[in-house]
């Protein structure tokens, strides 16, 4: 990370400004819950914030990339079901895409009963 | 591939490669005025750093895996080619949503000067590729008399 945010090589950068980018995504189903996945290239764990409200999940993530001199900035919005158990939401970035599980409730799983004919 | 090479388009627009989704957003946006605070869709795609000894271009390649990256310096020209690989999905598993684009990527770009093509060395970074090129001593004017 440090060679990312070498300074003398930069214009002079203000820490208040940045520029927003909505990362592209994808949204994978399986029987356990969702996952999404976002591409955020120059992001990293520590500088990423996850919360969730009235259902609306929202992302941020900063980065010591600099565009025009602003910093780039990620941010999006995904709006998730009741199936999904919010306190069990987990993010992490590894190599610039940030993976998100969102675990369905218990009670919303599929469970499958066996049929058996006597 | 020559006629992409040469004008500096691709320095000056971070849009180049995205793909097809994206660029149908793009047309909404335009990079005319850097001021406005907008917010876009996508990532900066490469960023180029004009520095006084040297220039630092940053390719973000999100996904990525190092192996599969190829970096070509010939005089003032840079070509980085990679590839990422489409994820493939369990049997229980299935998209509903897809935005990210896979698979191979090649961009030249006409380099601001010339530089030092032994000299040059590249990290991969938090899915970005981070690539340091040392200036070519710019050659002194030749001062002819005339008698």
């Amino acid at each position: 990370m440090s060679d990312i945010t070498k300074k003398e090589n930069k214009p002079e950068v203000s820490k208040l400004e940045y520029i927003e980018f909505a990362p592209p995504s994808d949204v994978v189903e399986n029987h356990t819950g969702i996952v999404v996945l976002l591409d955020v290239p120059g992001a990293t764990t520590e500088k990423l914030s996850v919360n969730v409200e009235d259902r609306i999940l929202k992302i941020e993530a900063d980065t010591d990339l600099a565009q025009h001199g602003k910093h780039v900035r990620y941010k999006r919005s995904f709006q998730i079901s009741h199936e999904i158990a919010l306190d069990k939401i987990s993010a992490k970035i590894k190599d610039g895409v940030l993976r998100l599980e969102l675990p369905k409730a218990e009670s919303a799983r599929v469970h499958k009963i066996k049929v058996t004919t006597e | 591939m020559l006629a992409r090479l040469n004008d500096n388009w691709s320095l000056l627009n971070p849009w180049r490669t995205v793909n097809g989704l994206q660029k149908e957003l793009l047309g909404l946006f335009d990079d005319f005025n850097e001021n406005l605070n907008r917010y876009r869709a996508g990532y900066p795609q490469m960023i180029v750093e004009d520095a006084e000894k040297e220039l630092t271009v940053k390719m973000s390649l999100p996904g990525y895996d190092s192996k599969d990256m190829d970096i070509e310096v010939v005089s003032d020209f840079l070509t980085i080619r990679a590839e990422r690989k489409a994820p493939e999905l369990n049997k229980d598993e299935k998209f509903l949503h897809r935005e990210r684009s896979f698979g191979k990527l090649e961009e030249s770009i006409k380099l601001p000067s010339k530089v030092k093509s032994g000299k040059v060395n590249a990290r991969y970074i938090d899915g970005v590729l981070v690539i340091t090129l040392p200036k070519e001593e710019a050659e002194k004017p030749h001062v002819v008399k005339i008698s």
